[in-house]
């Protein structure tokens, strides 16, 4: 996730739960989470797209000027396709009355063909299928075709049949009337093929063979059509499927619909009280194309019920078969509108008492009452009359409700919420499912996968529901839940349709989804030194709380060389003050938490950092103007709880030709006048992000630290000053301290002066890890290195300079010891002083210097 | 002598002729002249946007040959094609432009093809996955795992909804810059 730039204004910050919810709008669909249609884009569309561009006068940056582009048009080709699928058998004539299948019974072998095109097309239906095994179809017999679901059959009269016009989506089923001979034994095997694609393949370009199964595009330039003219861009399509059932199996098909519902948003408007709150819960309908429930059923397509409706434009004939999708309006909320709905269903809506009467036998209406705060249950209905079953082995795009919450709701408020779904299997047997786990059509439940779904009849214990029967009402939920902070269902305990991980008592269809709508929770994280994760640094806030280290420096290493230092460990540390969990990112940075950016103009290019946490590891390398990610992956930590704390490392690894911290900025590093390099700080910011799932959402809280690295901080400055003493006057400008050569003749004094200075940052704030000196002892030698005053340059016998007792003093009462012997004087190096050493008492703290003077006379 | 005189008078006369309005049309001349020039100097960015279409042939030797062909307003696509849109500007005003981002919405019929986004410019491209209000180089969606945890993943390309372009200097006067990407026909 991107670290956010925007500045915070404070470390401690109120959040809200600020999903957006509404990625469906009513006024038009949000480009990023379309669903994808099965059957392509519309046929005819136009997709227009012209590109834009912002710019600005560099000598008025700050107006934006726009430029839009010429649009491009295309559009969307009629494509046709097709699909044949087994849809099961139900007895014909079960002659033995046997309930299996066996020598001289006959038997309906159902198939469903369907429009995967995205145009209106119809179907050419051959009136013959291909049978193997001992059976034949019944001789004088037609197949039959039915528009509506299953409701009626037309028999096929001729060779073949022109099915009326299908749009994208809709169904025939076609049902082939089969006998089996008479000498049909025990486990032989009987199928039926109906179509003739090569290898029973679904929707692929005719291969041109008889008894086929083929879309045919609809007649040009017919009034009031919605289907496109011309052939589809892909020609002739062809499907094709084949069934079996064993001689002495008993027949099985039953429609398996899986309701599933999750709440897709939570929109609490910015604020922190509830009663403005939205949710947002979106429905799918699966209808299985293999049976999970271990009952050997063969799926089927689902069809109507019927259903009271009213209302609508056009209006809903009630007389038609209705698959209904209902929601009871939870405790708590008003329905307040709805988002996206599938292609070819309708928005119905009762106001009906949900103890009177249960969905599917309540009165529903398409026109939305005026006052929403009425509606009981909201409601989606597909006239399978019209548009004929629902195939197997779709998922329908989501079905999107969105409810407000009441204004008198006291947080925290629990929001408990169950879907339901009813509607028929060609047999007529009633289908009824429950949102809240993945058992379809209700099946199975704590007493085993076989039981049956509630309200459902097996009068002939074939374990599947009664042919042409209808529900109980006793066992049909009325979808509401009563106690929504202990569901009477049980919950949905992951919210995702996975059904409940710890059921109190057995629960036949569905469970409730549940959400509680609770005040906000602070969110509030720190990071910091090792165990101070909440220090605060020199402003008093805790984004520029630091940590100091310094490299080692090689001795020898003089003004205005360059190293190459060895890389520098910081634990830093990191605790979640507030109440919120979230997704903490870790992640050097320009600027601190609060957004003031932070001066990296002396850290060197090819600077690297390494952040590591646990098995976790992002090395970033420094360009001089941003840092990038080179190996490894960024920091994140997930569940970071409240309370939580951790330590995590910093190396920073300066590059080779790194400046001495202690020299000047500059061309000239020891420049006296100019500012030192000082320590290079580097910020690390972590990131609080509380609800990581939503992209449109930034970051809840976060805090910075500094970690920062000096190569050396103790300042050494030698300067000089001539005093007349015995000898001639000394040349103006010669009397003050300065780094320039001096000229000095017999008899002058030359006062040294060391000034020596811990450049690093001080002490503030309240945490922060300071670079104290220690222990430290500065030697001046008139005979090492370069120096020479205590030296016989000119061979005269006697060394150049000799000490001035007392003379030497450390302004921090520093103990100075004399080489060879005491503070003595003299013209030889065993009787003179030749190394000065200074040895300082405890430490000098950040900032703090102190001065070391001796003095020579000139001999 | 007298030459002298009619010489000195004619002098005298072409002096004595008034400048007609000349001064007051020279300021106006100047002023046109200057907010012309200031006119002039102003950058102005011209955008123009392509389509061609991916169409791959087999050769001989049944080897796939990819060749894009340039579509007009109208042509008509199929669900499944892959199109790529082509986006050229061109600066023909007098200044640099400053600041320049170049924007695509994905239409809503299409989905992004993933990494198909190039530009001649060196702008750097960045994505938004929730209709424009935020973009990222490269964006990301958490993924609830089967434990419980949380996981960051590529999001996927049916979630891109727009492209961005960032130059990263001034386009320059009589500059030019090409930027496309590639989607998929839902």
């Amino acid at each position: 996730m991107a670290i956010p730039t925007h500045s915070h204004p404070f470390h401690l910050k109120q959040y809200y739960r600020v999903l957006i919810a509404l990625s469906f709008s009513i006024a038009g669909l949000c480009q990023g989470v379309l669903p994808a249609l099965a059957n392509g884009t519309q046929a005819g569309t136009s997709i227009r797209n012209a590109a834009t561009a912002t710019y600005a006068d560099p000598s008025n940056p700050s107006t934006s000027i726009s430029a839009t582009s010429n649009e491009v048009i295309v559009t969307v080709a009629e494509i046709a396709g097709i699909t044949v699928s087994d849809s099961g058998n139900i007895f014909s004539n079960d002659a033995d009355n046997s309930g299996t299948v066996t020598a001289g019974d006959e038997v309906y072998f159902l198939f469903t063909v369907t429009n995967v095109g995205n145009d209106p097309t119809q179907f050419r239906i051959p009136n013959l299928a291909t049978t193997t095994g001992p059976a034949s179809v019944t001789s004088g017999a037609n197949l039959e075709v039915s528009n509506d679901g299953g409701t009626t059959w037309v028999a096929i009269s001729g060779s073949e049949l022109i099915t009326s016009s299908k749009a994208p989506g809709e169904t025939v089923q076609v049902r082939v009337p089969v006998s089996i001979t008479a000498t049909a034994q025990a486990n032989e095997t009987v199928t039926v093929q109906l179509g003739n694609a090569p290898a029973n393949a679904q929707n692929i370009e005719r291969d041109v063979t008889g008894g086929d199964v083929f879309t045919v595009d609809g007649p040009d330039g017919a009034a009031n059509d919605a289907e496109i003219d011309g052939a589809p861009a892909n020609g002739v399509r062809e499907a094709s499927a084949i069934q079996q059932v064993n001689i002495a199996e008993s027949l099985k098909t039953y429609t398996l619909a899986t309701l599933l519902k999750v709440r897709s948003g939570h929109d609490d408007q910015g604020t922190a009280a509830i009663a403005d709150d939205q949710l947002t819960y979106d429905l799918n309908l699966r209808i299985e194309n293999s049976d999970p429930s271990g009952n050997d059923i063969t799926p089927a397509p689902l069809s109507g019920t019927e259903i009271s409706v009213t209302g609508g434009n056009p209006a809903l004939d009630n007389s038609h078969s209705y698959v209904l999708v209902s929601d009871a309006i939870p405790t708590g909320t008003d329905f307040a509108g709805i988002g996206t709905v599938p292609n070819g269903w309708t928005v119905v809506y009762t106001t009906e008492a949900l103890d009177i009467a249960d969905a599917h036998v309540a009165n529903w209406t398409a026109d939305i009452p005026a006052d929403l705060t009425t509606i009981t249950r909201v409601g989606f209905v597909y006239d399978t009359t019209v548009q004929g079953a629902i195939a197997i082995g779709q998922t329908l795009p989501s079905f999107s409700i969105i409810l407000d919450v009441e204004d008198t709701a006291v947080a925290p408020l629990t929001v408990a919420n169950l879907a339901q779904v009813f509607g028929s299997s060609p047999t007529g047997a009633p289908v009824y499912d429950e949102s809240g786990d993945q058992s379809p059509s209700n099946y199975g439940d704590e007493n085993g996968p076989n039981s049956l779904p509630p309200g459902t009849t097996d009068n002939n214990n074939d374990n599947i529901p009664d042919p042409n029967s209808s529900l109980d009402s006793a066992g049909v939920d009325d979808g509401f839940v009563d106690s929504p902070t202990n569901p009477e269902m049980g919950v949905d305990t992951a919210g995702d349709n996975s059904g409940d991980s710890t059921p109190n008592t057995p629960s036949e269809g569905g469970e409730a989804n549940v959400f509680v709508i609770s005040l906000p929770e602070v969110a509030d994280i720190q990071t910091g030194p090792t165990n101070a994760a909440a220090a605060t640094g020199p402003s008093g806030a805790t984004t520029d709380d630091f940590s100091n280290r310094s490299t080692p420096v090689l001795s020898g290493t003089g003004p205005g060389e360059q190293i190459d230092p060895a890389a520098v460990s910081f634990t830093n540390a990191l605790t979640n003050n507030g109440q919120a969990t979230g997704t903490v990112t870790l992640a050097p940075s320009t600027t601190l938490s609060d957004g003031t950016a932070v001066d990296l103009s002396q850290l060197p290019a090819n600077t690297t950092v390494t952040l590591s946490y646990q098995s976790q590891s992002a090395t970033y390398e420094w360009s001089g103007t941003g840092f990038t990610l080179t190996a490894g992956t960024a920091l994140s930590i997930v569940n970071f709880a409240a309370t939580d704390s951790i330590s995590y490392g910093v190396e920073i690894d300066l590059p080779n030709g790194t400046p001495l911290s202690t020299d000047s900025i500059g061309a000239n590093p020891t420049d006296l006048n100019a500012a030192t390099i000082g320590g290079f700080a580097l910020p690390i910011l972590a990131t609080l992000d509380t609800t990581p799932t939503d992209l449109t959402d930034p970051a809840q809280a976060s805090n910075s630290t500094i970690n920062r690295v000096y190569t050396g901080y103790l300042k050494l400055i030698k300067e000089s000053r001539l005093l007349q003493g015995s000898g001639p006057e000394i040349a103006t400008g010669n009397e003050t301290f300065s780094a320039i050569a001096k000229s000095p003749a017999t008899g002058n004094i030359i006062e040294y002066r060391i000034t020596y200075r811990n450049i690093s940052e001080a002490q503030s704030g309240v945490g922060n890890v300071i670079l104290n000196v220690g222990n430290l002892v500065i030697t001046e030698s008139g005979t090492a290195g370069d120096n020479n005053w205590a030296l016989d340059n000119d061979n005269n016998g006697a060394i150049d300079s000799s000490n001035v007792p007392g003379s030497a003093s450390d302004s921090n009462s520093g103990t100075i010891t004399f080489f060879p012997t005491g503070d003595q004087t003299g013209t030889t190096a065993a009787t003179d002083v030749t190394d000065y050493v200074n040895t300082l008492p405890g430490v000098i703290a950040p900032q703090g210097s102190g001065e070391f003077i001796f003095q020579r006379r000139i001999n | 002598m007298k030459r002298f005189l009619i010489g000195l008078s004619a002098i005298a006369t072409i002096v004595a002729v008034p400048v007609l309005t000349e001064a007051p049309a020279t300021a106006g001349w100047r002023e046109a002249g200057a907010s012309l020039v200031q006119r002039l100097r102003r950058p102005e960015v011209k955008l123009k946007l392509k389509a061609a279409k991916k169409v791959v042939t087999r050769d001989k030797q049944g080897e796939a040959k990819v060749t894009w062909k340039g579509i007009g307003n109208g042509t008509v696509v199929q669900p499944g094609d892959t199109l790529r849109y082509q986006l050229s500007g061109r600066n023909v005003g007098e200044a640099a432009a400053a600041n320049l981002v170049l924007n695509q919405a994905i239409p809503a019929q299409m989905s992004y093809v993933l990494n198909s986004t190039q530009n001649n410019a060196g702008m750097s491209t960045s994505y938004s996955i929730n209709n424009g209000k935020t973009f990222s180089a490269k964006p990301t969606i958490t993924v609830k795992q089967p434990d419980g945890t949380l996981a960051t993943q590529p999001a996927p390309a049916e979630l891109y909804s727009h492209i961005r372009w960032t130059a990263k200097s001034g386009f320059n006067p009589k500059g030019k810059l090409s930027a496309s990407y590639e989607v998929k026909v839902r």
